[in-house]
C-alpha cells in the first residue's frame, strides 16, 4: 500500500486505485502519518520548496483562504511561472486529499469511503425526524456526564448541558 | 522518485520531527495542570454557555476541605436550575417540576488526574498545539489547540489561567472551525476562603412534592452490557460496559461509554416496556448530539459530545452479544 500512496502523490495511479489509497488513508492512521512522512521528505528534497513539520496544519490554513483548485489551466499563467503554478496545482490536489482524510465522516460526499459501510449515516440523517432536545434526555445525559473528560477538567460546569435550555426541564 | 522516497523512508524521518513530540508534551503538561487545578482549587465566579444563538449564565463555586470535593453550579437565567455536587454524588434540582435527580459516580478513578491511557488516546485522535497568551476575565492565560485527526470528533480551544492552570475558557469547533458550543469564565475569585453557605443547595427538598429521584446503586449490576458494536471507531476505546441503575428509570440500563480522551460517547439500551413508543431520530444542542433508534424491543440512544456522524455510526453499530 505505501508503494501505492508513493505512486498516488507522483499522480500515477489510475481513479480506481487512486480511490482505493484513499479508502485506505481513511482507515488507516499509520498510512496517514507515512504520508505525511513523504511529503516532509518531498519538501525537504526541495520538490515544493516548503519545509513544513506540519502539512495538515497549513494545507487547512491554506484550504480556509481560497477555494480548492482542481487544474491550474482555467488560471492566467503569467510569463513562465508555470513551475510555480503546478506547484501551486498539487498543493491544491494534495490539499484536497488531506482535506478529504481530516473531514473523515462529516461530509456527506466521503460516505462512500467509510471503512465500515454500515447504513449509510449521512443519507439516513436526511430522512431522520429531529426531536427536540427535551428533557427526555435528561436521565441519559445525566448518567453520561460523569463520564465525559471534560468534567476531569472543568468540574461541574459541563453538568450544565443537562439542565440547559430552560423550558424543556418542566415537560417529564 | 518513489525508490528515492522509499529509501529515505528507511532512514526514518523521525529525528526531522524532533520538535513535534515537544510541542505535545507540553500540551500534555498543561492539560494534566488543567485537570489538577479544577479538583484542588477553592473557585468562585460567573461563567457563560453559549451554542448558537443561545446563552446561559451560571454561578459556579468550587471548595476542597478535609471531606474532598464540593461543588455547586446555579443557573441565573430563565428557569432556576441548581446542580451540588459532593465528591462521587452529584445532586440536580430542577425546581419547576419539583424534582431532584441523584447520580452516584461509577467510576473509581482518582478524579484530579488524566490517566496515562486517556493522555494516549488524546495523542492518538489530537494534534495539541500551544497557542497565545490571552487575557480571560481578568487573568492572563495560555492557550492550546487540539486539533481532530479526523471527522469522528471535533477540535478544542482551552485557555488555562497561567498561574494556577484553572480552565477559564472552553470551546468546541466544527470541522469548519466554527465554535459549536463555548463555555467562559466573565468574572472569578481564585483561592481563599468559601462560605459553606454558598455550596448548599436553595431548595428544600425533603418537603412535600418534591419528587426525589435516587440512583440506588453507586455499583453498575452487572459489567457486562450484554451489547457490543460491530465495528469499532477510530481512536475511541470502551471505558465502561456495565448493567446499571440510572436515575428517573425503573430498569436497569445497558451503558457503554467510548472517549476518545476529549470527548465520550454513551450507548444505552433500554428495554421497551409495553405501550412506549419507540423513538428514532436525532437531536442536537451545542456540541451534544443524540441518535436515538429502536433495535428489536430495545431503545438504543446515543449521545456524546461528538459530532453527528459519530452518534450515528455507533447506533447503528450495536448489536446483543447474547450474553
Amino acid at each position: 500500500m505505501k508503494q501505492d500512496l508513493s505512486a498516488f502523490m507522483d499522480g500515477e495511479l489510475d481513479p480506481d486505485a487512486a480511490k482505493a489509497v484513499l479508502a485506505e488513508l481513511r482507515r488507516n492512521s499509520e498510512l496517514r502519518g507515512a504520508w505525511m512522512d513523504y511529503h516532509l521528505i518531498r519538501d525537504l528534497l526541495g520538490q515544493t520548496g516548503m519545509a513544513s513539520h506540519d502539512i495538515s496544519e497549513r494545507f487547512k490554513e491554506r484550504l480556509a483562504g481560497e477555494p480548492v483548485v482542481f487544474s491550474p489551466r482555467k488560471r492566467i499563467l503569467i510569463n513562465n511561472k508555470i513551475a510555480a503554478l503546478s506547484a501551486a496545482a498539487s498543493l491544491a490536489a494534495v490539499a484536497l486529499v488531506v482535506w478529504v482524510v481530516l473531514q473523515g465522516n462529516a461530509d456527506k460526499t466521503n460516505d462512500k469511503m467509510a471503512a465500515t459501510p454500515q447504513p449509510n449515516s449521512a443519507a439516513m440523517l436526511a430522512s431522520l425526524p429531529r426531536y427536540p432536545f427535551s428533557s427526555t434526555f435528561h436521565e441519559y445525559l445525566l448518567a453520561h456526564q460523569e463520564f465525559s473528560p471534560s468534567t476531569t477538567m472543568q468540574g461541574v460546569a459541563p453538568y450544565i448541558r443537562t439542565v440547559s435550555d430552560g423550558g424543556e426541564e418542566a415537560n417529564r | 522518485m518513489r525508490i528515492l522516497l522509499f529509501g529515505l523512508f528507511l532512514v526514518s524521518p523521525a529525528s526531522l520531527l524532533a520538535d513535534t513530540p515537544a510541542t505535545s508534551n507540553e500540551g500534555i503538561a498543561w492539560l494534566q495542570k488543567i485537570a489538577t487545578a479544577a479538583h484542588e482549587l477553592n473557585y468562585s465566579g460567573t461563567f457563560i454557555y453559549q451554542y448558537g444563538s443561545h446563552v446561559e449564565t451560571s454561578r459556579i463555586v468550587h471548595a476542597v476541605d478535609s471531606s474532598g470535593e464540593h461543588e455547586k453550579l446555579e443557573i441565573l437565567n430563565g428557569l432556576p436550575r441548581e446542580i451540588v455536587r459532593n465528591n462521587d454524588e452529584v445532586q440536580c434540582f430542577l425546581p419547576s417540576s419539583k424534582t431532584v435527580r441523584v447520580e452516584k459516580r461509577l467510576q473509581r478513578k482518582p478524579f484530579p488526574a488524566l490517566l496515562p491511557e486517556e493522555l494516549n488516546d488524546l495523542n492518538k485522535s489530537y494534534l495539541i498545539k500551544l497557542g497565545d497568551r490571552e487575557r480571560i476575565a481578568g487573568f492572563d492565560c495560555q492557550t492550546l489547540l487540539l486539533e481532530p485527526k479526523d471527522g469522528l470528533r471535533y477540535g478544542h480551544r482551552l485557555w488555562a489561567e497561567s498561574n494556577s492552570g484553572l480552565l477559564l475558557k472552553a470551546s468546541m469547533l466544527d470541522e469548519h472551525n466554527d465554535v459549536v458550543e463555548q463555555m467562559e469564565f466573565t468574572q472569578l475569585n481564585i483561592g481563599g476562603p468559601i462560605d459553606e453557605e454558598m455550596l448548599k443547595p436553595k431548595y428544600p427538598v425533603k418537603t412535600a412534592g418534591w419528587h426525589y429521584d435516587l440512583s440506588p446503586q453507586a455499583e453498575p449490576i452487572s459489567t457486562e452490557s450484554g451489547w457490543d458494536i460491530r465495528s469499532p471507531l477510530a481512536g475511541f476505546r470502551k471505558i465502561l460496559d456495565a448493567k446499571r441503575t440510572i436515575s428517573g428509570k425503573s430498569v436497569p440500563i445497558s451503558h457503554i461509554v467510548y472517549s476518545d480522551g476529549l470527548a465520550a460517547v454513551s450507548i444505552f439500551i433500554e428495554p421497551l416496556a409495553a405501550g412506549d413508543k419507540p423513538r428514532k431520530g436525532v437531536s442536537k444542542r451545542g456540541a451534544l448530539n443524540i441518535y436515538a433508534r429502536p433495535l428489536d424491543d430495545y431503545q438504543v440512544t446515543v449521545l456524546g459530545e461528538v459530532p453527528m456522524m459519530t452518534v450515528m455510526e455507533l447506533g447503528n453499530s450495536v448489536y446483543p452479544t447474547g450474553k
